[in-house]
Parts: C-alpha cells; sequence; structure tokens
C-alpha cells in the first residue's frame, strides 16, 4: 500500500511559464519533503508544457496536467480531484512561499491530527494580510485572507470546492467561510506563509471582484439587496458612508449584523480605513463589539483580543520590514562612499583616464526588484572602464517592477551617462539579459554581465583585447574546467569542475560565467536555438550560463579565457545584507545545474552528435 | 587594594569584549570577597555597573524595565518556563545579581553585556526568584536596550538550538517569542520552552476574559493607532 504525502501542493498556471519557475522554485527548496507538487495548466501556448516536462523529468513534480479549462477556479477543482496528499494547499503560478521552512512548520501544526487544517498570513507588495478569526464572516468580504497560506484536509475541500462559475473571483474566500459555517477546525498561524505575486491576477480587475462579490453577498445572506451589497464592499475598499454600515450592524438580522460587525473590525486595520476620523472609528468600532457582545453563540472578548494581538504582531513584522529597509540603505549609503572613494583612486592614479578607448561592446545585464537599489554599483563600475563600451542596456520585468518610478534615483541618474533602461512586459528572470536585445549581436559583439558584481576597471579591456585575438571564440573574465566522467563519454557532475582556471588558447573545455562578464562574438546569440524559449524551458529553465555553454557547444565554438580568470579577489561582490535572492541556492546546492546540464546533452546528442569528442579534444588544446 | 565601586562604561564599549575595562575584574572579585553584588544599569549616555558591599540572600534576582506589550505583571513569571521569556516581553534597562547568582565570571572574550545578559538567563533558568520593576522606568536610549536585549537572545539561541529561531534575524525572532506569549506562533521542541508558553498564552487570555467593552475597545484604538503610523508616513 502506498502511503499519502502529507501535503498536496497544486500550482494552476496559465501562458505564465516564467512566473511559474519562481513558484515551482519556493516549493523545491521546501525543507520538508513529505509532499507532492501537482501542476495545472490551461494548455498554454508560452512553452509552460516544455517546463513542466523538465520538472517531471527531474522528479520534482509528480503530476502534471496541460488542457483547456473554464477559468482559474475549475483549475483549481481539478486539482483538488488530483491530490493524494491529506492535506492539499495552492501556490498559483507566481505565488512563492515565505521560506523554505514553510511546510515544516505547517506539517507542525497540523501533524497531531486535531485540525480539519492551517490558515497562515500572506503578504503581498510589503503588506501583510493578517487572518484573525476562525468564522465564516470571511465571506462577507475576503477578511485579510491568502489562500495561498491555507492547507486544508482534502476530503473536505472536496466536499466543499470552488465556485467555478466563470464570472467568479473570491471563491476561496466563500469556500473558507462554509468551511468555518460546516465547522470546520483551522486554527491560524500568525505568521506569513506565503508571498502572493506581484502580477495582477483576476482579483486587480475591481468590477468584476465586485460583480463576484455582489453575487456572494446576495446568495449567502438572505434580504439583502444588490444595493446592500454594493454600500458593504464599498466600504470594504474606501471605507465610504460608514454611517450606512452603522445601519447594517443594528439590522435585526444578527447573522448578517455579526458578520458585517466582524468585517468592520478587520477593515478598521486596513489602509483605507486612515481617513476616517477618530470619532467615526470610535463609532464603528463601538457599535461592532455590541453587536459581537449580544450574540450568546460568540465568544466576543476572545475574538477581539485575538484581532488586537494579531495586529499587534502584524504592526511588529511591518516594523521588522522597516527596519531591514533602513539597514539596507545605510549599508547602500556606506558602499556607496567606499565605492566613491574607489573610482576616485583609480581616477588619480591614471588607471582612468578621461579619454578612454572607445569600443564597439554592447553591454546587457538583468535585475529584479531585491537588487534594485543596489544594481547601480555594477552599472557604475561598467561606465567606469578603461575602455568605453557602446551602449549599456538593463532588463527589467513589467510584472516585477512595473515602470521607471519605481527605480532608485540614483539608478535613473545613470541614464544621463548613456545606461539604457528597457521594461519588457513579462521577466524571463535571468534570461533577460539577452532575449530582449539578442539582435543587437547581429552588428556588435555581446558582452553579458551580472547585477551583483563591482567590475575591475580593466574587465572589458580584458575582454576586448581578448576578443581582437579570437574574434570567433567567447570570452569569459571568469571560466570554469568542465570536467568529463572517466570513461570521456559525458560530463561529470558540476561540483567536481575546475573552478577559475585561465588557458593560453581559446578552449571547448571551458565554461564562462556570468559573474566575470562574457563577450559572445558577433551573431552567436542571434541563432535561432539561442532564444527559442521552448528549447530553454525545457532544458535550462534556470541556468542561463550553462544554455549559452551548450549552445557554443553545439556550434564548435570554443571558449577563451582572459588572465584575470584565476582564483584571484578581482571582482568584488557586494555584502551578504545587498545579495537578497542569490540564484545560486538553487542552482548549485540542489544540484539543479547538474539536471539541467543532463537535459541539455540529451538535445546536444541530436544537434551534435560528436560533441564529446571534440571536448576531449578541448583538453588538448 | 579594594576595587571602585562603580564603573561607567560607554555604550559601544560595553558590547565589545575587548573594551571590557580592566578594573572590572577587581569589582567582580571583591563582590565575592564580600559577598556583596552586582548591578548595572542603563543611563542616558552610559551604563553603569556597581558593586554593593552586601547583598540580602535569599531576594530574587532584580530587574527593572519597561513592558513591551500590556499584559503581564511580575506574578505571571511563577516558573523557569515562564522566567525565561521575560527578556522578550519586558525591555532590560538595570539588573541586580547577587554574588550567590553569578554563575559566569565574564572570559575576556566575553562582554560585559554578555556577562549579565548569560548571568540572568542562568539564574531564571535556575528559576531563582524574580523582583520586578516595571514601574515607570525612564525610556534610555531605545537602541541601546534593544542591543542588550538582542545579546540575551544570543546566548538563549545558542543554550536552546530551537528549529524555529534558525531561519530568523535576531529582532524578528525576538518579536516572534514575544508574539508567541499571546498567540501560538512558533512550536518548541524544548519542553520547558513550550509549557512557559502555553502558560503565558493561558494567563493573557484568562485575563482578556475578564475585560469590559471598554478596556477591549481601548485596546483596539491602541493597536490601531499604531497601525495607522505605518500608512500615514
Amino acid at each position: 500500500m502506498t502511503s499519502r504525502p502529507f501535503f498536496s501542493i497544486v500550482t494552476v498556471s496559465y501562458n505564465d511559464a516564467w512566473s511559474m519557475m519562481k513558484t515551482a522554485r519556493s516549493v523545491f527548496e521546501q525543507s520538508f519533503e513529505d509532499f507532492e507538487y501537482i501542476i495545472v495548466d490551461g494548455a498554454s501556448k508560452d512553452g509552460s508544457t516544455a517546463l513542466m516536462q523538465f520538472w517531471q523529468a527531474q522528479g520534482l513534480v509528480n503530476k502534471a496536467v496541460s488542457e483547456p479549462d473554464t477559468g482559474v477556479y475549475d483549475a483549481m477543482n481539478k486539482g483538488l480531484r488530483l491530490a493524494s496528499g491529506q492535506y492539499v494547499c495552492f501556490l498559483n503560478s507566481s505565488d512563492v512561499f515565505a521560506h523554505s521552512g514553510v511546510l515544516e512548520l505547517v506539517h507542525d501544526v497540523l501533524k497531531d491530527g486535531q485540525s480539519d487544517g492551517a490558515l497562515g498570513w500572506g503578504e503581498l507588495n510589503d503588506q501583510i494580510w493578517a487572518s484573525w478569526i476562525e468564522d465564516e464572516a470571511f465571506k462577507m468580504a475576503s477578511l485579510g485572507f491568502c489562500h495561498q497560506s491555507l492547507y486544508v484536509k482534502r476530503e473536505l475541500l472536496l466536499e466543499h470546492p470552488f465556485d467555478d462559475r466563470k464570472f467568479k473571483t473570491d471563491s476561496d474566500t466563500l469556500q473558507l467561510g462554509r468551511l468555518f459555517g460546516a465547522g470546520a477546525r483551522i486554527p491560524i498561524i500568525a505568521e506569513p506563509l506565503a508571498k502572493r505575486g506581484g502580477e495582477p491576477g483576476i482579483s486587480a480587475d475591481a468590477e468584476r471582484t465586485k460583480i463576484s462579490i455582489r453575487a456572494t453577498l446576495t446568495e449567502e445572506y438572505e434580504g439583502l439587496s444588490d444595493q446592500d451589497a454594493n454600500d458593504i464592499i464599498d466600504f470594504r475598499r474606501s471605507c465610504t458612508d460608514p454611517d450606512r454600515i452603522v445601519g447594517f450592524m443594528k439590522r435585526q438580522d444578527r447573522y448578517l449584523a455579526r458578520h458585517v460587525a466582524i468585517m468592520v473590525l478587520d477593515t478598521m486595520f486596513q489602509k483605507s480605513s486612515v481617513k476616517l476620523s477618530e470619532e467615526m472609528c470610535d463609532k464603528l468600532m463601538r457599535t461592532a463589539l455590541e453587536v459581537l457582545d449580544s450574540d450568546s453563540q460568540f465568544d466576543s472578548v476572545e475574538a477581539v483580543e485575538r484581532l488586537r494581538l494579531c495586529q499587534m504582531e502584524r504592526e511588529a513584522a511591518l516594523r521588522v520590514a522597516a527596519t531591514a529597509k533602513r539597514d539596507l540603505d545605510r549599508a547602500v549609503a556606506k558602499f556607496q562612499s567606499e565605492e566613491s572613494r574607489r573610482i576616485e583612486k583609480l581616477y588619480s592614479a591614471a588607471v582612468l583616464k578621461p579619454d578612454r578607448t572607445p569600443t564597439d561592446l554592447v553591454i546587457s545585464l538583468t535585475s529584479f526588484p531585491a537588487r534594485l537599489k543596489t544594481v547601480h554599483f555594477a552599472i557604475r563600475s561598467l561606465l567606469e572602464q578603461t575602455c568605453r563600451p557602446k551602449e549599456i542596456h538593463l532588463w527589467l520585468g513589467k510584472d516585477e517592477v512595473p515602470g521607471a518610478r519605481w527605480l532608485p534615483s540614483r539608478l535613473r541618474e545613470l541614464e544621463e551617462h548613456g545606461l539604457k533602461i528597457h521594461f519588457a512586459d513579462r521577466t524571463f528572470h535571468q534570461y533577460d539579459k539577452f532575449m530582449h536585445n539578442a539582435d543587437l549581436n547581429d552588428r556588435s559583439p555581446f558582452v553579458i554581465v551580472d547585477d551583483d558584481v563591482i567590475y575591475p576597471p580593466t574587465a572589458l579591456e580584458s575582454l576586448y583585447d581578448a576578443h581582437q585575438k579570437y574574434p570567433d571564440a567567447i570570452i569569459g573574465n571568469r571560466c570554469h574546467w568542465v570536467a568529463m566522467d572517466d570513461a570521456g563519454g559525458t560530463l561529470a557532475p558540476y561540483q567536481d569542475w575546475t573552478r577559475e582556471v585561465a588557458l593560453a588558447a581559446p578552449s571547448e573545455r571551458l565554461m564562462p560565467t556570468g559573474a566575470g562578464g562574457v563577450l559572445y562574438p558577433k551573431g552567436f546569440l542571434t541563432a535561432p536555438e539561442v532564444t527559442d524559449q521552448e528549447l530553454i524551458l525545457s532544458n535550462a529553465p534556470y541556468a542561463d550560463d550553462i544554455w549559452l555553454k551548450i549552445c557554443a557547444m553545439a556550434r564548435g565554438i570554443p571558449t577563451f579565457a582572459t588572465n584575470l580568470s584565476n582564483k584571484g579577489q578581482w571582482y568584488h561582490r557586494y555584502t551578504p545584507s545587498m545579495r537578497d535572492g542569490t540564484l545560486m541556492a538553487t542552482n548549485v546546492d540542489r544540484g539543479l545545474n547538474d539536471n539541467q546540464i543532463q537535459q541539455c546533452l540529451k538535445w546536444l546528442d541530436d544537434v551534435r552528435p560528436g560533441w564529446a569528442e571534440d571536448l576531449r579534444q578541448g583538453e588538448v588544446a | 587594594m579594594a576595587s571602585k565601586s562603580e564603573l561607567i562604561i560607554p555604550f559601544d564599549d560595553f558590547f565589545q569584549a575587548d573594551r571590557k575595562p580592566a578594573e572590572f575584574a577587581n569589582m567582580l572579585g571583591d563582590c565575592f570577597a564580600r559577598r556583596g553584588s552586582l548591578g548595572v544599569e542603563c543611563r542616558k549616555d552610559a551604563f553603569r555597573v556597581s558593586l554593593r558591599a552586601s547583598s540580602n540572600l535569599g531576594s530574587g534576582v532584580k530587574v527593572a524595565g519597561n513592558w513591551r506589550g500590556p499584559d503581564f505583571e511580575s506574578t505571571d513569571f511563577s516558573h523557569a518556563g515562564t522566567k525565561l521569556f521575560l527578556p522578550f516581553l519586558f525591555e532590560i534597562s538595570e539588573i541586580n545579581l547577587s554574588h550567590a547568582q553569578i554563575f559566569t565570571l565574564g572570559h575576556s572574550y566575553r562582554s560585559l553585556a554578555d556577562f549579565f545578559m548569560r548571568n540572568l538567563l542562568l539564574s531564571l533558568c535556575r528559576d531563582e526568584a524574580l523582583d520586578i520593576d516595571g514601574s515607570g522606568q525612564e525610556i534610555v536610549d531605545d537602541g541601546v536596550v534593544r542591543n542588550f536585549q538582542r545579546q540575551y537572545f544570543y546566548i538563549f539561541k545558542t543554550l536552546f538550538p530551537e528549529p524555529v529561531l534558525e531561519k530568523r534575524h535576531a529582532r524578528e525572532s525576538i518579536d516572534f517569542m514575544q508574539a508567541n506569549a499571546y498567540v501560538p506562533v512558533m512550536d518548541f521542541q524544548n519542553p520547558l520552552l513550550r509549557l512557559g508558553a502555553e502558560q503565558l498564552r493561558a494567563t493573557c487570555l484568562s485575563r482578556s476574559g475578564q475585560k469590559s467593552q471598554e478596556q477591549l475597545l481601548k485596546g483596539l484604538h491602541q493597536a490601531r493607532q499604531k497601525m495607522m503610523a505605518h500608512f500615514s508616513k
């Protein structure tokens, strides 16, 4: 008999492959391992299927389907039916777990089997949804609820599936309310367990959401008119017409009054309530407390105390986040002055001269929100080089950084020095470095760099000089020696490769890494396979360095390692507090590099069957 | 030669082992020789470490400071499990230890902050009696008091290597330790800590149950005011 996994984690997605990568990564990184991972895709056309196949081949995804559905809740119900775990959690595309210990923590709460589930808090854009009440009032108006932090027994969810009518956007809150109404025991875990993706989901469509919640309110609360429902929604959203809400709490319908009272108390801790006067807040809260106190079925003191304590906890968490931001600002300011001194010294020692040699190098890099405050250091170091690049391009995804006003002033200032900042509709993560502007490589050598390295002043010159000498080779300032297995038939595990080596001549056995800066000769990136999303997602979704190396192997293009590529300390990474969100943990620690390498080699076997022999010859070179 | 009976230690020196004044060793020796007591007090500009010639043996460890939350009283810390949580719920600006409550002598690689917090923690582990003065302490430099609290956390974390404390920054962990006295946000492996947290929560809940509507409303207003400060920035 096969035992059931403790959790089923279900991700629902549609045409969102690149966001799904982020979600899946946070699932793979969980320290608790007794779970199955299920992906339900709505027949996407963006390469999602290739990505799902990649994960399945690695044994990271247990079940995956890709077929048309009628909407997100239909897909979630489908995921529910596929699930076999004791408890189910829906972590949809672009959502992530708050940290790698989430499942372990929830398991600790649920392992005694006394509860039907657990509900944690959620985060979105630095705000926290702090659930505090275990009551069916959830269906009143999304009381600070994050479905990504909800874990419920599978059988219970099957009894109360999502309302999958096409116009629905609040079926998750409605479901939770019904679960509580049916007597489910789902304790609150007062801690963020998930971060919702920044991309606008169905609930971001304000009008559609209003229609959906209005239907919930009029269907669930007898005698509530459309206008009543609109008033409740408007109050919940923007605290309009509070006196009318007081009126609702004084109605004879105690069931409705209690739910409105709970909604009012929750709203009093939301940003929208800032505009209310102290008197009005007092009136609303006083009335709500009276309503709850008069309900003999309800432990009002316990509920109100729980609200107060949860909000104190939420406030403390916001304070911690604010402190972390201040600490980062201080670290950046300190680093800024160190950098300014370093650059001044370079000028005073005449390492840098005003009339620097111009080159036709195009430089491209990408970044993401956690690095925005520090990426200007990397770019500044690329502007302060002994030879001058033709262009520097920074690519950001609009789904992560919506526009220029989200950028720190120090970064925007660099536009005056020639930096070009672009916003792609969707981020391809680390692949943004060349996916959007590979065509520039048709006319110029193209240099890919990382966003967390202070480049030494000769980094570009070093690449450029080597390019003059070996115009057809890839040039890397930091290269690894690719190890082969004893038989020489395939590659050895990534951890056995020799780090940071330099050779006298180009070799196919060298793999350049982005951290040092990599120069690609004209025409390399414009080969169609290099930017083929389907190929990338099915072979190396998390490793652009490896993919580019495999593309080079496919065409027999060798790599030359400059003399900077030895085990020196030439490149200066930022302080740990400034290096949030690194990919290294996923790629190296989990052995994903090896998985991706093996996957890529299967593709390489098809396009260049003799690659292993060529690599062995590279050893001789 | 008799040692000084008082040392004024700049804030930075208090937290650094290599800046521990040499006179402190003499003071400590005198404390034992005279069966006295040692105290530390966070003042406006510096810490004051003082030696008292005699100690009233049998009396508890004395701490003074300010409560971080409104819900606890001295009498709520009745056994070691609850006492260990005290420094997370109470910002300590003064500690007074009798010679019998000094278990570790302050190695050269440990700071004065470490000396006092380590001895306090060991006293709490031994379930020594506590004398808590939380009445109207002048608020000194908040950052310094919090650093002192953080020192306790680091020692606590070494003594009680709970997995839940591994995943967070110190400040965040301290906030969670405090929150845990109200709502169950952490599950400890150590039974003493589990029991202490449960007892504090039970105390908190029973006290809440006695609250009037006006008290509840007042509590909500206070919590809301703090929260709104984040939104009006």
